[in-house]
């Protein structure tokens, strides 16, 4: 089980993460510059947090209240980054000798890295150097590299993230085996969602340094906590909205009232495939005059407020500058509570 | 654009205007004299300028001292300067054209006729730095154990040449070189401080150095007949554009005052006529 | 023909630039880790030398080393060493004002390394010292030898602080810069040409071999993974 409990202040950013993680693969999913790299090497020991607590399986390795730090050397956490980091002065063999644990025996070591190149198809590649590698083979290099010490932690970022799409794929199977075999956690950074979807089980969404509570990837897909998370998980239409005392809620951006039961509801979102297009009025509805009409989308714009746009299913019967109803399906519109994250727990 | 050239052209006919005035006005507007001298006058001509300030206010002496050789090649490459006075006759006498041909091979003719004159005459002296334990007496102590480095003018120095004429005359020249207990400074000014500082067991200056040096002491003079007399002549040199201001200078230097402060540092006035 | 002040400039300039090298990357390594505010004072302190003129170099050294002053004197009574006016006494001087070339090309060639390297080695128990000689070195080495000949090139042509730092001894001290100084002072003008050319050569090889391992440089990043 990995807690982590971290504050920190660098260059006008304040870090503020707060999170636990149990043998699975969870995804840090945010926005570029939300603070998730800063988050990793954090838990890494490469860089100090300003307070805060990090522990793994009851080993303290960060505690700025009893002034515990762990150096990075000691923690045997994994790290695997974009760039992957391989050594260039170094053939595949130094490279992942490098990664071995300092306390293998020297007849061992042989045989660890025989058995590491096999299992990751690198076999014939020993004496090449990086820049000699195509990039599958230098990102199985970096994998094999982060695995040979067995570490019990697994801090990803970004692994696809400088790779061609074609090639993405395939490699993302490969990670996706490994991980399936690693029996510890894995913090898997990304701003994909589809990555999110395939790769891991929960999900902890980071926004402007603050972490929201971690939840399992289907919740989070389909039931947002957050504007957000629901942004993140690709709902395409998202906005505020505010409770009324009449059991409806009111949602500025619409200029609509709609019929809401909860109460505490900070926004709502509905994706693009759940919102048709009609004549007549319903339940949940938005009169809208259409901008563009494509294969994959209709763009529209509420009539009051011409300002915002509201996207729904493609519609070939309807044309641009004519006015419709944007309609959503109940059961798919998600009614967002209030942010709750890491920052506001701690305001409260 | 058109500003930065009036000002420019404005500053041109200002500095213009300046030299033009100070050629043409008599010694009684305010006057600059350049003063090239050897490095063994720094104190003499210091305290002289002081005197002088009462005597000609209206006259701003600027020296520039150095070793009488570096001196004669900064004027032979184009140095404006009013007068020169060096430490040795060989500085001169090749910028003179009354020297002759022998002793003025390049036949340059820097010094204006009648105005040279020899303005005073020093003694060398062998110096130890201050509390030095090496028991070194005499010049010959030089060539002995007692001594493992000493300073000398390099041979462009007036007092560099004298210290070897001295050795040669001990017959000690050669095994010095030979043993490699020369440094070669620059000027006297250097040979002096690198044995105040201790970084050399002895060194061959003037006395009128000696005198104002600190942290030295003088342990022997030069044995009579051992080098040519060391003559300090000076003159007014061609070029110059205030002659009578300078000419009205090398004449105060001859006089009783300036004595009293050449002799006090340790130089010898000679006899003027 | 006296061989000796191409030899001695040549052995001032060797020595020197194996110490500057050592502490130059030293010095570049070690200034990563100091806080923010302290960077800043020991970067400027450390380049100065660049800036000054070398005679004030050579007074500083002058006044610390010579053997009245403090250290003078005590290494002068312990050992028996006079620290002026002798062949070694250029190292100081050559030492100190060619050690900011080795300083800055160093401090820019590790800045230019990829710090997720470091953070992978850390993270793999690699300890600093395996991470400073085994990555960080070996990936720099294109600049560290720009720094190198560099260093060399101002070391071998330091007149300034050596001669005042030297004098100048026929035989002992004199290094090429202040024999043709004396030469031209003594009016021997062909001789002094004659080092003159030795000088211009050597400075050329010397700058052709920069080149030479700039352009390594530049090809090795190229082709690098990044």
């Amino acid at each position: 089980m990995l807690e982590v409990r971290i504050e920190k202040r660098y260059a006008g950013f304040h870090l503020q993460m707060e999170f636990s993680a149990g043998r699975e693969t969870m995804a840090i999913l945010g926005a570029s510059g939300a603070g998730k790299t800063m988050t990793l090497r954090c838990l890494a020991g490469v860089i100090r947090p300003d307070r805060g607590y990090i522990a793994l399986d009851g080993h303290v390795w960060f505690d700025s209240e009893r002034r515990v730090f762990v150096p990075p050397q000691e923690r045997g956490v994994g790290l695997l980054f974009q760039n992957y980091a391989l050594f260039p002065n170094m053939t595949v063999r130094q490279n992942l000798l490098c990664g071995l644990r300092r306390d293998t025996p020297r007849n061992q070591r042989d045989e660890a890295i025989q058995q590491l190149m096999e299992r990751f198809c690198l076999n014939g590649l020993g004496d090449r150097l990086p820049s000699q590698l195509s990039g599958g083979q230098q990102q199985r290099v970096a994998v094999a590299r982060c695995l040979a010490r067995k570490p019990k932690l697994l801090l990803l970022d970004e692994p696809f993230a400088a790779l061609d799409v074609h090639l993405r794929w395939q490699l993302e199977q490969e990670l996706a085996a490994t991980l399936e075999n690693y029996d510890g956690t894995a913090l898997y950074v990304t701003h994909d969602r589809e990555e999110t979807c395939r790769l891991c089980q929960r999900v902890c969404v980071v926004q402007g340094g603050c972490s929201h509570p971690p939840v399992p990837v289907v919740e989070w897909y389909h039931q947002p906590a957050s504007r957000c998370a629901a942004q993140l998980a690709g709902f395409e239409n998202v906005a505020e909205a505010v409770c009324l005392p009449s059991g409806r809620a009111h949602i500025p951006d619409l200029a609509v009232d709609w019929p809401c039961e909860q109460a505490d509801v900070a926004g709502v979102a509905f994706r693009l495939e759940d919102a048709a297009l009609a004549a007549q009025a319903q339940d949940f509805a938005v009169l809208c005059r259409i901008i563009r009409s494509t294969e994959q989308e209709t763009v529209a714009s509420p009539v009051q407020r011409p300002d915002i746009y509201v996207r729904a299913r493609p519609d070939g019967r309807i044309h641009a500058g004519e006015h419709a109803y944007v309609c959503v399906q109940p059961e798919k519109l998600i009614w967002l509570r209030r942010e709750v994250s890491s920052c506001s727990l701690r305001q409260s | 654009m058109k500003k930065l050239v009036a000002v420019i052209l404005s500053l041109t006919l200002m500095l213009g205007c300046n030299a033009v005035l100070a050629e043409a006005a008599p010694s009684a507007a305010p006057t600059e004299l350049v003063v090239f001298a050897a490095a063994s006058m720094t104190e003499a001509l210091t305290q002289i300028a002081e005197l002088y300030k009462t005597v000609a206010p209206n006259v701003t002496l600027t020296f520039n001292f150095d070793s009488s050789g570096t001196l004669q090649t900064q004027i032979e490459e184009g140095a404006q300067a009013d007068i020169f006075i060096s430490a040795g006759q060989k500085q001169m006498n090749e910028l003179d054209i009354s020297a002759g041909a022998d002793k003025n091979p390049k036949n340059q003719d820097f010094v204006l006729e009648g105005t040279r004159f020899d303005l005073l005459t020093n003694t060398v002296v062998l110096i130890v730095p201050e509390g030095s334990t090496k028991g070194i007496t005499s010049f010959d102590d030089v060539a002995t154990d007692k001594v493992s480095l000493i300073a000398l003018g390099n041979s462009d120095v007036p007092v560099g040449q004298y210290a070897q004429d001295i050795f040669t005359y001990l017959g000690v020249w050669d095994q010095l070189n030979a043993d490699q207990k020369i440094t070669f400074g620059t000027n006297v000014k250097e040979v002096l401080a690198q044995v105040e500082s201790a970084a050399v067991d002895c060194g061959v200056v003037y006395i009128s150095d000696a005198v104002t040096g600190k942290g030295i002491t003088v342990v022997a003079t030069a044995p009579e007949g051992s080098h040519k007399p060391v003559n300090y002549p000076a003159a007014v040199l061609k070029g110059t554009a205030n002659e009578q201001a300078a000419k009205d200078f090398l004449t105060f230097l001859q006089g009783d005052e300036c004595a009293k402060v050449f002799t006090d540092i340790g130089f010898q006035v000679p006899e003027r006529k | 023909m006296d061989w000796f002040p191409l030899l001695n400039s040549v052995r001032v300039a060797l020595i020197s630039t194996a110490l500057i090298f050592l502490l130059g990357i030293w010095a570049a390594n070690g200034i990563t880790r100091l806080p923010a505010w302290l960077k800043g004072a020991f970067d400027t302190v450390l380049t100065l030398p660049l800036v000054l003129p070398p005679t004030v170099v050579g007074f500083f050294l002058l006044k610390t080393i010579s053997p009245k002053t403090a250290l003078g004197s005590f290494v002068l009574n312990a050992f028996g060493w006079k620290l002026t006016m002798t062949w070694f006494s250029a190292i100081f001087a050559t030492t100190i004002v060619a050690f900011p070339l080795m300083y800055r090309t160093a401090r820019g060639a590790f800045e230019q390394l990829s710090p997720e390297w470091e953070a992978c080695a850390e993270t793999m128990g690699l300890s600093k010292r395996f991470i400073f000689w085994r990555i960080k070195l070996p990936n720099c080495r294109a600049g560290l030898l720009a720094g190198v000949v560099l260093s060399f090139a101002r070391a071998l042509g330091e007149y300034g602080a050596t001669s005042m730092v030297t004098g100048y001894i026929p035989g002992k001290t004199a290094t090429v810069a202040t024999t043709v100084y004396q030469l031209w002072r003594e009016g021997n003008d062909a001789l002094a040409y004659r080092w003159v050319l030795i000088d211009l050569g050597i400075s050329m090889v010397v700058l052709i071999a920069m080149n030479l391992f700039e352009k390594q440089g530049g090809a090795a990043r190229a082709g690098s993974t990044d």
